[in-house]
């Protein structure tokens, strides 16, 4: 830079026909350097070969292949925040919104949206009502609908059971009944649904991400001061989930994420309270990176007896019911889509080029909500976050009763609409 | 707590003080299975850890001299020597505590009988193997699948597309991909393949609706009960997954087959009885029949049983014991539900012979097992057997190795799935489609 300047001021007029010159004839051939590019140094003891050492690592990220950068991104434990997608903690949803850049849209995505049924409606033909659900059969639903009451009469009625043991009831009644009723559901809608004929269905499966938000100052220590990135890490474990091989249409462009509102929270992470351990940074979708189903289409969860309804009700919490629901499904939705992305190769500093999308059922055997999030932005550490509007976004529904109870071998009170919306849900195809 | 820690607990009780007793027993007891003990702390310096336990101390006998009366000090209200310790009627509490419960004797329950009840249960590793459940169950023993069930599999409509490549990928992901850790333990291994399989049969529900009308139910207690010769058998106990289905199974061999078993003649286990390895009960039920499910369920018929060899790594069986267990559970099956529609007295022939099916596996091989249940007459030795075609030790694959085995700086066996056999899959999901087809 300083050599440029001394020339031009040297040499002020004669440059520019030379200038001139060289753009109309000889563009492509640059005039080759003499000297090697002035860099930073690599091993000094500075701010800046520091900074030079960073972006050197994620050069070489960003040229290995997708193992090489899971294992890369991955290789260095540190001590890190634990997220739990089920949670004790008071207005969890709020913290979790923060951690992944999260913003909460009550209700569903348009696609979902009764509003299309309702225009289709009573006066219409209704046939229309079940075209935008399953095609031409109405028997279909009706055949469904029966499924639904077998299972749960399987579970609830028909089956001896010894009386459950404390706390292990959701575990012992309702866990066998949600994966029957799973199964029963993707065998019966693969004809409808040509992607689950290639879905993968785990059951228990572990789903596991890792990641950086934030920064904080070293309270003390021989770096004392300086900053350090907040890393967290999820561990989830779903009831059961459909893999597919293709990738679900998103639900809003990338842009409409841009208004969205995140709620900040200024409060240190380890307040809510949440706690650091160390161990293997895991990203993990359910299955390693080999496997052809490799995006993900639902999950659902159970909610375990420490967090029922019932229970809450009892401690006088029962406003945190619905919290506990977002935050379990922000949490798990947002590990999940984050894997997904990150076998294709998108990381911190390559964020996405397409919304991933996913969807999960959260019930505890009564009660059903259903979530849809779309991930926009995997670029969440301070420096590539700075300027980044995307956000994420989570749609969800409040929980739906399914059904009274069950009586004298019958199902008393089952509710057609969530079973309508299970189903909705369950043939949502690219 | 462990039973053998308690035992330890009661023997060792008069001599290690309360707060050290619980932490440090486990550490003395070495139990086998579950080496996790975790180190305990040993603060206390005072007293030894590894004393010698001494046996039980049993109390003095008390003597009654009828006609003397013993002197005690119960009235003093005080311990004076030479007096003799007070007795006091049994107390009981008045109400019942769950917590504080003692079982009567054996012969002092309402349900106990003279005759003693073989009960042959999930954990049961019965010597005599298949050969004792044959004679237990008067059944035949065909080696091989029927042939008209290999056949269903030959159609293209009945395969999946892309069946090899789908299966390969199944056994992959249950083998390989399935843990962020380097293999999946065989418990888990051999779970997830078997969902895996079940998974990828049910994907032709499109082509052929009957498979809607089947259920899969986990934890079912079964309970059958009949009489051999002059002992009574039962068979109780949770086994494995059952596919339940709307429709019965169509019968595998006709009636002229079926009058041909009446010339076999079973292979007793002498001198070796019939009954080893059973459990024999003195409290039990006569006449206990259960399927497992109540009420008018809308899935009465068993279609298949699946056996998980890893399922609980405290009772592994061999393969003999192991195919044993899958003939007598399937036996168990279909006599309740011949018992259900033809009543509990013995039949000598049944008019609609009852199919069950069975499949057993460890992760990698396999035993097929189609049942038919052709009489509940089961006490003498003579007349029409039930028959029972097996197919054992089919292997679906040779290795599946995450790294490869090198001997001598040679590969022997390669990283990865080897010896895909997929004759095995057709034979699976011809017992799948058996009925539906």
């Amino acid at each position: 830079m300083a050599a440029r300047t001394r020339l031009s001021l040297l040499f002020p007029k004669k440059l520019p026909p030379l200038r001139n010159q060289r753009l109309a004839h000889t563009e492509a051939a640059a005039k080759k350097p003499a000297y090697p590019p002035v860099v930073p140094s690599l091993t000094a003891k500075s701010k800046s070969a520091r900074s030079r050492q960073v972006e050197e690592q994620v050069k070489k990220i960003c040229d290995s292949p997708v193992e090489g950068k899971l294992s890369l991104i991955t290789r260095i434990h540190r001590r890190k925040f634990v997220v739990y997608p089920q949670t004790f903690a008071r207005n969890a949803d709020r913290w979790y919104q923060h951690f992944t850049k999260t913003a909460y849209i009550p209700g569903l995505p348009e696609k979902f949206t009764p509003e299309r049924k309702t225009e289709a409606g009573e006066s219409a033909p209704p046939a229309a009502d079940q075209t935008t659900v399953l095609g031409d059969d109405r028997d279909a639903f009706a055949d469904i609908r029966s499924l639904v009451s077998r299972v749960i009469l399987q579970e609830h009625w028909h089956t001896t059971k010894r009386k459950p043991f404390l706390y292990r009831e959701q575990e012992q009644m309702v866990g066998p009944f949600l994966r029957s009723l799973v199964t029963g559901l993707n065998h019966s809608l693969a004809k409808y649904n040509p992607l689950f004929r290639l879905s993968s269905l785990d059951i228990a499966p572990k789903v596991n991400f890792y990641w950086r938000r934030g920064q904080r100052i070293i309270p003390k220590g021989h770096q004392r001061g300086r900053q350090e990135p907040i890393r967290f890490q999820i561990d989830d474990q779903p009831q059961c989930q459909i893999r597919i091989t293709q990738q679900l249409q998103q639900f809003a462009p990338l842009e409409a994420s841009y208004a969205a509102e995140v709620p900040e929270v200024t409060y240190a992470p380890n307040l809510m309270p949440m706690f650091r351990r160390q161990y293997d940074n895991h990203i993990f979708t359910g299955a390693k990176l080999p496997d052809p189903a490799c995006y993900g289409h639902t999950q659902f969860h159970l909610v375990p007896d420490r967090y029922h309804r019932d229970r809450m009700a009892r401690q006088q919490l029962s406003d945190q019911v619905e919290v506990f629901l977002r935050a379990n499904a922000l949490a798990s939705l947002f590990a999940w889509t984050g894997a997904q992305a990150m076998y294709q190769g998108f990381w911190n500093h390559e964020d996405v080029t397409r919304p991933f999308v996913s969807q999960a059922v959260i019930t505890d055997g009564h009660f059903f909500s259903f979530f849809c999030y779309q991930l926009n932005t995997v670029a969440l550490s301070v420096e590539t976050d700075a300027n980044n509007p995307r956000k994420n976004l989570l749609w969800g529904t409040e929980s739906l009763r399914l059904y009274e109870s069950v009586q004298d071998g019958e199902v008393v009170g089952l509710n057609d609409d969530v079973i309508k919306l299970l189903v909705q849900f369950l043939m949502n195809q690219p | 707590m462990f039973p053998e820690a308690a035992q330890c607990l009661k023997t060792a009780a008069p001599f290690f003080p309360k707060t050290a007793s619980l932490k440090d027993l486990r550490r003395l007891c070495s139990h086998g299975g579950a080496g996790h003990v975790q180190a305990s702390r040993h603060f206390g310096v005072s007293r030894p850890l590894t004393a010698k336990v001494l046996p039980p101390h049993k109390p003095r006998e008390r003597v009654e001299i009828p006609g003397l009366e013993m002197v005690t000090y119960g009235e003093r209200m005080h311990f004076v020597p030479g007096l003799s310790k007070p007795v006091n009627p049994r107390w009981e509490r008045d109400y019942k505590d769950p917590r504080y419960y003692k079982a009567p004797p054996a012969h002092e329950m309402a349900l106990f009988k003279e005759k003693p009840c073989f009960v042959y249960n999930q954990r049961t590793s019965a010597l005599g193997g298949l050969r004792q459940a044959l004679w237990l169950t008067k059944t035949k023993l065909i080696p091989g699948l029927p042939p008209q069930l290999l056949s269903l599999t030959e159609s293209p409509a009945n395969q999946i597309p892309d069946q090899d490549e789908r299966v390969q990928n199944a056994i992959k992901h249950a083998r390989f991909w399935d843990t962020t850790e380097e293999r999946p333990g065989k418990e888990k291994y051999s779970n997830t393949l078997l969902f895996n399989l079940l998974h990828l049969c049910a994907t032709l529900q499109s082509r052929h609706p009957a498979i809607g009308r089947r259920i899969l139910s986990e934890k079912y207690s079964l309970a059958a009960t009949w009489k051999r010769g002059e002992d009574l058998f039962q068979i109780r106990g949770q086994n494995g997954f059952l596919h339940n289905c709307m429709d019965p199974l169509p019968e595998v061999s006709g009636k002229e087959e079926v009058g041909y078993t009446a010339e076999h003649v079973l292979e007793t286990l002498y001198p070796v009885s019939p009954t080893i390895d059973l459990q024999q009960v003195h409290v039990y039920k006569e006449q206990l029949n259960c399927t497992g499910f109540r009420g008018d369920y809308p899935y009465p018929h068993a279609h298949t049983l699946y056996f998980l060899d890893g399922a609980d790594a405290r009772y592994k069986l061999q393969p003999e014991q192991f195919r044993a267990k899958m003939l007598m559970f399937a036996f168990g099956n279909a006599l309740v539900r011949a018992h259900t529609i033809y009543g509990t007295q013995p039949q000598p022939v049944l008019d609609r012979p009852i199919t069950v099916q069975a499949i057993g596996t460890n992760g990698r091989i396999f035993q097929f097992l189609v049942l038919q249940l052709n009489t509940t007459d089961l006490s003498g030795d003579d007349g029409i057997k039930n028959q029972v075609w097996l197919d054992e030790n089919v292997e679906l694959y040779d290795f599946a190795k995450v790294r490869p085995l090198i001997k001598k700086k040679q590969v022997k066996v390669p990283a990865g799935l080897t010896g895909y056999k997929p004759e095995v899959f057709s034979k699976f999901l011809a017992l799948y489609l058996h009925g539906a087809v």
